[in-house]
């Protein structure tokens, strides 16, 4: 009996890929959806101490819920230890390239002979003949017809956003980045046709003339003002975005910020929106059109905050990245449910250096009286501290290299470490805000249409089929 | 017509083969424990033996989950609760092996219940919980535990022993031996293939060496009980697995050695790869199969030294094992899982060129390109660092970094710097990450998404149908 069910449904199946294989051009296919969450040099140890910090240990972020978990491997063309360049844009291009390089192809070099990086303040030197521009998977899902968008907490011209929707042999070019991005102005890039349907996130400063106060821009473009001409509705705060009627809006501009947004610790609700409700905007968007659409979603700031050893707004920026995750979740279910058509990836472009000494007893989650995970180690038998050779207390959170390392260690207290502004010790000085990425793999995790594909120990560069082959595009 | 019929048959087979979890479809399970193998480490020792785009042999097994790997009671787990969970499915407190969630391994005065290496754990201290060893052994099938560290230590005692302080290890050292007083009624005719170090805890106490408090020869238990007793690579190489039934190798009177020690002083010591076939051979006997323990123990301990070259040495000793056991299984009747019990505290420093070696200094990638030839990046304080470094250890950690600049880091005897110092070498501590789980073979469909050690017990049950 089971075996007459299944060879039914089997032929069902067939049947139905009989029609939609193009002989009764009536037949609608369903619509295909692609969410990429990109968690910006969020490791495996940030990942576990973002769910103690939120949920205890024994508790589950929305990511730990992922029914699917793979692991990558980050190095770049020429580098152990990657940058977010190459490695966002080996998951949207398949290609393996240099540090410092978007989207670009392998032989792209971001520096010249001398070493002098293609660039001049925020504008690329690139010249013509180094390297040409390769695929990425929004492109490929705009040439198909899908709805496409990028949203981010960092200046939308960063590495991350900007490996979805541009080509350049320098991330910092991000004058250049935010032209690629304008329909029709000089500099685009004609790749995105009608060009990129939903883009939120900071970095004004780029699009803004250079009389601005602010502006990072070395001639009087208005780059806001040609993307309205193109049809964009813009919103530069938290109430212009909610006011955007999502029926009617075809395309959505959104600068919160001239430079990047605020880490979610301090953001100021009324003024810029959360990563999960650009994310929930972005959705009601893009789902009006037909064949579906690719959305990337970059929780940008956890990689500033690590750079920072400030593991504070590193894992508060994790936590609100993993609400946008839920928001996509709940929305796509509700569009899609079964999420039969629609596949969404979450993962890391690179780790950091954040390691959690031990042995620590279990902390709970943070709390305003219980600094949980950022706190001191205490013991698991007697819950006293526990300290180093010189009767110094530690913490639980530390990092590889970073710019505090104390030439002797102090008596630290958990009020002290505590604080929002505190930045964990290191093993290597670093300068201030020079703590490096880590070369170690990170995670990747999926849900929905395809996602049992992405397991095993991967390379980064694979991972742009896996999301092609999921679709279909 | 014949097109659709392959197609039909095709989904067909798919709908059987990708159940959710299919009771019993393993016969025999190996389960690779690689002891504090974090996926720093991971990562760190495909670099060091094959470069940054090659694969360890363990990457062949493409089923994988993140695991999550708390303690009842601590953040950072230790070996004892943690591999204990695997083994188990409960989660119990540190240096708690295979017992109640309730059991204590420390009084009210936080004193720890051993003396010595002599358990002291009162009567009332909480229940054995049951091990995958021995629910394999009460289903017929042959049972083996094999590690480079003493036979009685945490990870595989968790295997085999029951006990509420892991340090113990005379005790439980008693509960593998068939006619010892302290034997696991539980393990029946008793573990088919035991092979590490350990033999301290067996000898009786007028040995040199021993650790034991009694005139007990636990080794001479063991032959009567029926084992062929090996001491030497040599002899385990010699031992005629067609004739042997029961097989007990102790190697050292400690720990083996560290892999690199063992080949450079050529030491008669087996490999962890010789130890994982010779045992898969005499476990492969027996016809209703088998449940095989491998633990790659030592690369634990060059982390708490942090001594970064022979974690990694340890670790690709480790991968060579699995190696060794994939080309003798059949993965359509058998379970291969590989996972790390807990993370350590190493990380992996930016930005070196890629090749450049793993256990070297960070060189600058741009200068590295201009002038041809490696370049060393500075960290604030105008010196090199190295790429690998401990978030603590033992030290020595200055006021002033030493100068590395013509300091050898690869050097077998390097230890890194570390962050926080908390005593002499050998005291780095575990670290809290979540560590990798990859997994292939038969029954291994429920190896994915973020598991909690404590469900790892389960998969592998239910994939022998126990």
């Amino acid at each position: 009996m089971y075996r007459t069910v299944i060879l039914a449904a089997a032929g069902a199946a067939l049947l139905s890929g009989c029609l939609g294989g193009g002989s009764s051009p009536a037949t609608m296919d369903p619509p295909k959806n692609v969410v990429f969450f990109l968690g910006d040099g969020m490791g495996i140890t940030t990942l576990t101490a973002a769910r103690i910090y939120k949920v205890g240990e024994d508790g589950e972020l929305t990511i730990d819920t992922l029914p699917e978990t793979g692991f990558v491997k980050t190095f770049s063309n020429n580098a152990q230890v990657t940058d977010s360049a190459p490695s966002m844009s080996a998951y949207m291009t398949g290609v393996k390239m240099d540090n410092e390089v978007i989207s670009m192809s392998t032989e792209t070099v971001a520096f010249d002979a001398n070493g002098n990086d293609y660039l001049s303040g925020a504008d690329s030197t690139c010249p013509a003949s180094n390297g040409k521009a390769v695929a990425t998977l929004l492109e490929i899902a705009k040439a198909a017809g899908l709805g496409t968008g990028a949203v981010t907490t960092t200046r939308l011209t960063h590495a991350t956003p900007a490996a979805t929707y541009a080509h350049i042999c320098h991330r910092d070019g991000e004058n250049n980045i935010a032209a690629q991005a304008v329909p029709g102005g000089a500099g685009y890039n004609n790749a995105l046709a009608d060009g990129v349907d939903v883009l939120m996130g900071g970095g004004r400063r780029h699009f803004v003339p250079k009389a601005t106060s602010g502006s990072k821009r070395s001639d009087a473009r208005d780059l806001v003002a040609e993307m309205r001409a193109a049809g964009y509705t813009y919103a530069s705060n938290k109430s212009e975005m909610d006011a955007v009627d999502t029926k009617s809006a075809k395309k959505l501009l959104g600068l919160y910020t001239m430079d990047h947004m605020s880490y979610d610790l301090d953001r100021d609700p009324a003024v810029e929106p959360s990563l999960a409700e650009m994310t929930g905007k972005a959705i009601d968007v893009l789902k009006n059109n037909n064949k579906g659409f690719f959305l990337m979603v970059e929780g940008g700031r956890i990689d500033h905050a690590l750079h920072s050893t400030n593991a504070r707004r590193a894992l508060q920026d994790t936590v609100a990245f993993d609400t946008a995750i839920k928001t996509a979740i709940d929305k796509l279910q509700a569009i899609d449910p079964g999420l039969k058509n629609t596949l969404i990836v979450v993962t890391a472009d690179h780790d950091h250096t954040l390691v959690l000494n031990g042995y620590a007893q279990r902390t709970g989650p943070t709390t305003a009286s219980n600094p949980g995970v950022l706190g001191l180690v205490k013991n698991f038998v007697t819950g006293a501290l526990n300290t180093d050779t010189g009767g110094n207390p530690f913490t639980v959170i530390g990092f590889g290299n970073g710019e505090n390392r104390p030439a002797a260690r102090t008596a630290l207290t958990d009020a002290q470490v505590f604080d929002k502004d505190y930045h964990q010790e290191a093993v290597i000085p670093m300068p201030v805000g020079g703590e490096t990425h880590g070369g170690t793999d990170v995670f990747i995790g999926a849900i929905g249409k395809g996602a049992e594909n992405f397991t095993g120990i991967i390379e980064n560069i694979q991972v742009f089929s896996l999301v092609r082959k999921a679709i279909g595009l | 017509m014949k097109l659709i019929r392959t197609l039909a048959a095709t989904a067909f087979a798919a709908a059987f083969a990708s159940p959710a979890l299919a009771a019993g479809e393993a016969k025999n399970v190996i389960f690779f424990l690689g002891d504090g193998m974090g996926p720093t480490t991971v990562t760190a020792a495909r670099i060091y033996k094959y470069g940054e785009s090659g694969k360890l042999n363990m990457e062949a097994l493409t089923r994988t989950a993140r695991i999550r790997t708390a303690s009842l009671d601590a953040q950072t787990t230790d070996s004892a609760p943690s591999m204990a969970a695997y083994m188990t499915g409960v989660k119990m407190n540190n240096e708690v092996l295979s017992m109640s969630s309730n059991t204590k391994a420390y009084d009210a005065t936080a004193k720890p219940y051993v003396s010595g290496a002599d358990t002291t754990c009162p009567a009332n201290n909480g229940t054995p919980a049951t091990t995958l060893l021995e629910l394999a052994k009460a289903a017929g099938k042959g049972v083996g535990a094999v590690t480079t560290t003493r036979i009685t230590h945490a990870t595989p005692a968790a295997t085999f022993s029951h006990i509420c302080h892991r340090d113990g290890e005379n005790d439980i050292a008693a509960q593998v031996v068939p006619g010892s007083a302290r034997f696991n009624a539980a393990l029946g005719s008793g573990v088919d293939v035991l092979l590490g170090g350990g033999r301290r805890h067996f000898l009786p106490s007028g040995v040199a060496g021993s650790k034991r408090t009694d005139a007990v020869d636990l080794t001479a238990l063991l032959t009567n009980a029926g084992y062929t007793y090996v001491t030497t690579g040599t002899a385990l190489r010699n031992v005629n697995v067609a004739t042997t039934n029961k097989l007990v190798g102790l190697f050292n009177a400690d720990h083996l050695n560290y892999e690199l020690d063992r080949v450079k002083g050529a030491i008669d010591e087996p490999s962890l790869a010789d130890m994982t076939e010779t045992a898969v051979k005499l476990l492969q006997k027996n016809s209703k199969g088998y449940f095989l323990m491998v633990e790659g123990g030592r690369i634990d301990h060059a982390l708490h030294g942090t001594n970064a070259k022979r974690a990694l040495e340890d670790a690709i000793a480790f991968d060579e094992a699995i190696k060794r056991a994939l080309s003798l299984v059949d993965l359509k009747d058998t379970l291969v899982v590989v996972t790390a019990d807990h993370d350590h505290t190493m990380t992996f420093n930016g930005y070196p060129h890629r090749g450049n070696p793993i256990l070297g200094k960070v060189t600058d990638i741009k200068q590295t390109r201009v002038q041809g030839k490696p370049v060393l990046a500075n960290a604030a304080d105008s010196k090199p660092y190295t790429t690998l470094v401990f978030g603590n250890g033992g030290g020595p950690r200055k006021a002033s970094r030493d100068d590395l600049t013509t300091v050898d880091t690869a050097a077998d005897d390097y230890l890194q710097d570390v962050g926080v110092v908390l005593g002499t070498p050998g005291s780095e501590t575990h670290g809290g990450g979540d560590v990798m789980l990859l997994s292939g073979g038969a029954g291994n469909a429920g190896f994915k998404g973020t598991l909690d050690n404590t469900k790892v017990f389960g998969v592998v049950r239910t994939a022998l149908g126990l």
